[in-house]
């Protein structure tokens, strides 16, 4: 006879998100084809939970360690203190806009790194597999064709690319994702600096019609992630299923993001927005203007005794050998 | 909202005067952060307009305020019997039988401190973490402050109010033992206290029942929703506190499905901490301030006055008069409650000296109050625009033609029944007689009015403020205004700035609390398992919205509008979303059919309103409701036109 294992699937973003999507369309639509596919007794009843019906986004490691549901997409992006191993893009940009690449690397080392599968243990975690966003541009109120147009202009975005903008002259304005459009609308800030797919939704180029493709890289933000002691409780063909599934949604959720980000570019285009490409020698006079971030990265993660050197040196290595041309080689000289 | 509730006592202990003042002492600080928020908001509105320079982190700030602010009053709101519960069928209760209604009050009070001091339990370590890890928040080279005041707060603020029910517990403790002189009210004797205990004593064998299933029944997690549900509307319809029941089913739902007391305390920490800490929340306090301060400026009686004045020679006129005023009116409050009180005291004196009837003249205060909170800005569209997640700014947008609409409906209504039914309304007279207003006066009654409707609506519309701090614009404008026309000392206005505070705890206290039920009813998969099954039996929208209407009328009679929102969307948006439904359009159509309860009995909060403004003796309840059911009827008509023409909603945005 059948048995049937009740599981909770959750996000704290609405289906309409790439990376929440397919944890729909790939995990939760073919977990019990596979189980069948297999000869498994075992069904999985899902009870769905997207668009932050369960927490919101302040919440996502919260709400699956806490074992308030059993999976659920986790954003590592807004837990530097808690995840810090997974966030060695947000330290190293201008190095791949390959977002395939990218999860694949993470996935690589998550897979080999102990530090970094501890990580996720400590918080009572099970990573499956890594998600990723699409390559930050500028989005502004002005045309930008040389790193002088953004001298003194105030440029808001997530805090934590406030770094990213450090010797460009360009001001960083801290804020939350729904309040960039009226920051821009009044004037509190210039413009954005921001996702193609992201500021389509949010209809940025309304009031900030100058797209300048600066394109500052891709950035893992997180995984899908069970509840250690509900996956424990698992059994062995589920896991086996989970486990399958959790890692082929990385790479099926990557290429939808490649996806939609060509396609937002091209309706943002329909809708009147000017789109420019920075040019190569501007582009790399920003990268040569950064300051050192990998290397406070890693001083700040060895302070936390974690093997910062290593992951960053790793992480290059590998994005190098699988076909990405940093701009910066940020391993050199650690 | 309600009218308070008797809860001190003569025998007051020194215990009861500590928590007392605290309780006080609390509310007190929670107001003064209201107005230093308005404070805040508006200089960064000015700093950033005038001088491009604007305040950093006033949204960060604001955000992790609202909590504090709102636990920090919530004490004060037990206190005072503003902690939202529908009483009905509880108050008539406690006074017939005040021994057995001790007993349940004492229950009521006790699942009240049992849930509180799980909230303050799970606070307390997230107070604990942000202490010792002088966790800060804020934006990278901007601005930063923090986080342990702000926890603090909120840890002060749910104790207090744990604190708050056991003090009344002892007190329904002390009744429970030593009765003190039974009710002397006449028609009182009539009822012996058997009849009580039997009557208590049924209620609490459906909850034991009810408890037990839950506990022992082995449910299907649809079967615990089911069971959530029904346990909400006996425990609610029973007199319990609404936030209380919330909670306390949440609490008891999480557990059973997810397997876990563990994980049911922490989700109650996770909603007190994590549901109303946004910007956007931070709206509530503000409006409600601008209503208060516009309510005590006394400019709802000049927009009658000019009103009256432009309709002095139509039939009916002062009738029309009262409608016009109240939508004017509406345009700078978010509240039905103060249109309602507002024209009790400037209309219906005027109506009845003219020849209305009474029935007819309290009736159209009451019904044409609804506007307050449809035409926008409105309480009841922030609060399903914070549930709905849409934007509050395109509900305001959205609701203007059905307000005019519904304005119009009424009016009409009223000319028609002066020319066909003149019984109904009474003999007026025509009212050439009210003071004649020169031009010198007009402008400088209507000027107050036209520019706060500018600077709050205007400041939306075009997208210059967030509706967040178009309040806090307003609030600072309706307080020039009260402070111009001398109506203002320092003791109205610390009243004022409390009871704001009071009632924005009640609020939000309950959206914290319908927000945890709601991820509960998730969890089941209720929601997920109705919206399926209404798709699958091919019910259509228009079947769904018939029945929608008939639901929240029924729950109009014993709900108020916020609980009844509350109670309703999480159910009801999911379906609207899977049958196409356009959630801006469904806001409106939600509004005013949860509206059409403020008029209808046995709890019609309006009428309620109505009855407590006015003189003792002009009107009973009973005549305000027949006075209301014209009104009633409009409104229906009204929610079916917009139901069927989703264009009236949706053409200006
Ligand atoms: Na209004
Ligand atoms: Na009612």
């Amino acid at each position: 006879a059948l048995e049937t294992v009740r599981l909770t699937m959750s996000s704290s973003h609405p289906t309409a998100v790439a990376w929440v999507g397919a944890l729909k369309t790939h995990v939760v639509d073919n977990a019990n084809k596979r189980l069948e596919a297999m000869g498994s007794n075992y069904r999985i009843e899902w009870t769905e939970a997207f668009g932050g019906s369960l927490y919101d986004f302040n919440d996502t490691l919260e709400a699956v360690q806490d074992g308030l549901t059993d999976m659920g997409w986790v954003g590592s992006l807004w837990e530097p203190a808690k995840l810090p191993l997974q966030n060695v893009m947000f330290a190293t940009p201008f190095v791949t806009s390959d977002v395939e690449l990218s999860v694949d690397v993470l996935n690589e080392m998550n897979d080999s790194i102990p530090e970094m599968k501890a990580e996720w243990d400590r918080h009572n975690l099970v990573f499956l597999g890594a998600t990723v966003s699409d390559t930050y541009h500028l989005f502004t109120k002005f045309p930008v064709n040389s790193l002088a147009d953004l001298q003194g202009k105030k440029i808001v975005g997530a805090p934590a690319l406030g770094p990213w903008l450090e010797g460009t002259g360009a001001i960083p304005v801290g804020g939350g994702l729904p309040t960039f459009y009226q920051q821009i609308q009044t004037g509190v800030a210039d413009g954005s600096i921001i996702i193609p797919t992201g500021a389509f939704s949010l209809k940025l180029y309304e009031v900030a019609p100058h797209i300048t493709l600066v394109d500052m890289g891709v950035t893992t933000i997180g995984g899908l992630a069970v509840n250690k002691e509900r996956w424990e409780s698992l059994p062995e063909d589920v896991k086996k299923v989970l486990a399958e599934l959790g890692r082929e949604y990385s790479s099926v959720h990557a290429k939808e993001v490649a996806a939609r980000y060509a396609a937002s570019l091209e309706k943002m285009k329909a809708a009147g927005a000017i789109i420019s490409e920075l040019p190569a020698e501007e582009r790399q006079k920003w990268v040569d203007g950064l300051s050192n971030l990998a290397s406070a990265w890693v001083v700040q993660t060895e302070a936390a005794g974690l093997p910062g050197k290593e992951v960053l040196v790793r992480f290059m290595a590998e994005a190098r050998e699988r076909g990405a041309k940093p701009l910066r080689q940020w391993d050199e000289g650690l | 909202m309600h009218a308070a509730e008797p809860t001190t006592t003569t025998r007051s202990s020194f215990a009861d005067a500590v928590v007392g003042g605290s309780a006080r002492l609390c509310a007190g600080i929670s107001a003064a952060w209201i107005f230093a928020l308005m404070a805040a908001i508006c200089t960064d509105v000015v700093m950033r307009s005038f001088f491009n320079a604007p305040l950093m982190g006033v949204p960060e700030v604001v955000a992790l305020s609202v909590p504090g602010i709102v636990f920090l009053a919530a004490g004060q709101a037990v206190r005072t019997g503003r902690f939202l519960r529908a009483d009905f069928l509880y108050t008539p209760f406690l006074r017939r039988y005040p021994q057995a209604g001790a007993v349940l009050s004492l229950l009521y009070n006790a699942a009240g401190l049992v849930i509180f001091w799980k909230v303050t339990e799970g606070v307390w370590p997230r107070f604990a973490t942000a202490w010792t890890t002088d966790e800060f928040f804020g934006a990278v080279g901007a601005f930063s402050a923090p986080v342990w005041p702000f926890m603090g707060a909120m840890l002060v603020g749910c104790a207090l109010m744990t604190a708050q029910f056991a003090a009344l517990l002892v007190v329904d403790a002390r009744t429970v033992v030593a009765p003190g002189p039974t009710a002397t009210a006449p028609e009182d004797a009539v009822h012996p206290p058997a009849r009580g205990w039997v009557a208590l004593a049924a209620f609490l064998v459906v909850v034991g029942v009810g408890v037990y299933a839950l506990l022992y029944g082995d449910l299907s997690p649809t079967g615990i929703g089911f069971v959530a549900i029904g346990g909400m509307l006996l425990l609610v319809l029973g007199g319990l506190h609404i936030g209380t029941a919330l909670l306390l089913l949440s609490f008891f739902g999480i557990w059973m499905v997810r397997g876990s007391p563990a994980i049911a305390d922490r989700s109650l920490s996770l909603a007190a901490l994590g549901s109303i800490n946004s910007y956007s929340f931070g709206v509530i306090p503000l409006f409600i301030l601008m209503g208060l301060l516009v309510d005590i400026a006394n400019v709802g009686r000049d927009a009658f006055a000019v009103a009256a004045n432009l309709l002095r020679r139509v039939r009916g006129g002062l009738g029309i008069a009262t409608v016009f005023a109240n939508a004017v009116f509406a345009a700078i409050t978010g509240s039905s409650i103060a249109s309602a009180a507002v024209f009790t005291r400037v209309a219906t004196p005027q109506m009845i000296s003219h020849g209305y009837s009474k029935r007819f003249a309290v009736g159209c205060v009451a019904g044409s109050s609804v506007l307050g909170m449809l035409i926008p800005p409105s309480l009841l569209l922030i609060v399903y625009g914070l549930i709905a997640e849409v934007s509050v700014g395109k509900l305001f947008t959205a609701a203007i033609i059905p307000g005019l609409l519904l304005a119009a409906v009424f009016s009409l209504m009223i000319f028609l029944m002066a020319h066909f039914t003149p019984g109904q309304i009474g003999r007026p007279r025509i009212a050439d007689d009210v003071e004649t207003i020169t031009v010198a006066e007009f402008a400088s009654k209507l000027l107050p009015i036209v520019l706060l409707v500018a600077a709050v609506l205007g400041g939306i519309y075009t997208g210059y403020f967030t509706p967040t701090e178009s309040g806090a614009v307003g609030a600072a404008g309706a307080l020039i205004i009260a402070l111009a026309r001398r109506s203002l000392d320092w003791q109205k206005f610390g009243r004022i700035l409390v009871e704001c505070a009071e009632i924005s705890a009640s609020i939000l206290v309950l959206i914290v609390a319908a927000n945890l039920y709601s991820r509960m009813l998730t969890l089941t998969g209720i929601p997920q398992a109705v919206s399926g099954y209404i798709v699958a039996a091919e019910l259509g929208m228009f079947a769904f919205l018939a029945v929608y209407l008939l639901i929240l009328i029924v729950l109009g009679m014993f709900l108020d509008s916020v609980s009844i929102m509350l109670v309703v969307l999480p159910l009801m948006l999911p379906v609207v979303s899977a049958l196409g439904g356009d959630l801006i359009w469904f806001g409106i159509v939600t509004t005013i059919a949860v509206e059409i309860g403020l008029l209808t009995p046995p709890f019609g909060l309006a009428v309620y309103v109505v009855k407590g403004t006015l003189p003792k003796g002009t009107a009973t309840l009973n005549e305000i409701f027949a006075g209301s059911l014209p009104f009633v009827g409009a409104m229906i008509l009204v929610t079916i036109i917009v139901m069927a023409f989703p264009i009236l909603s949706l053409a200006l945005l």
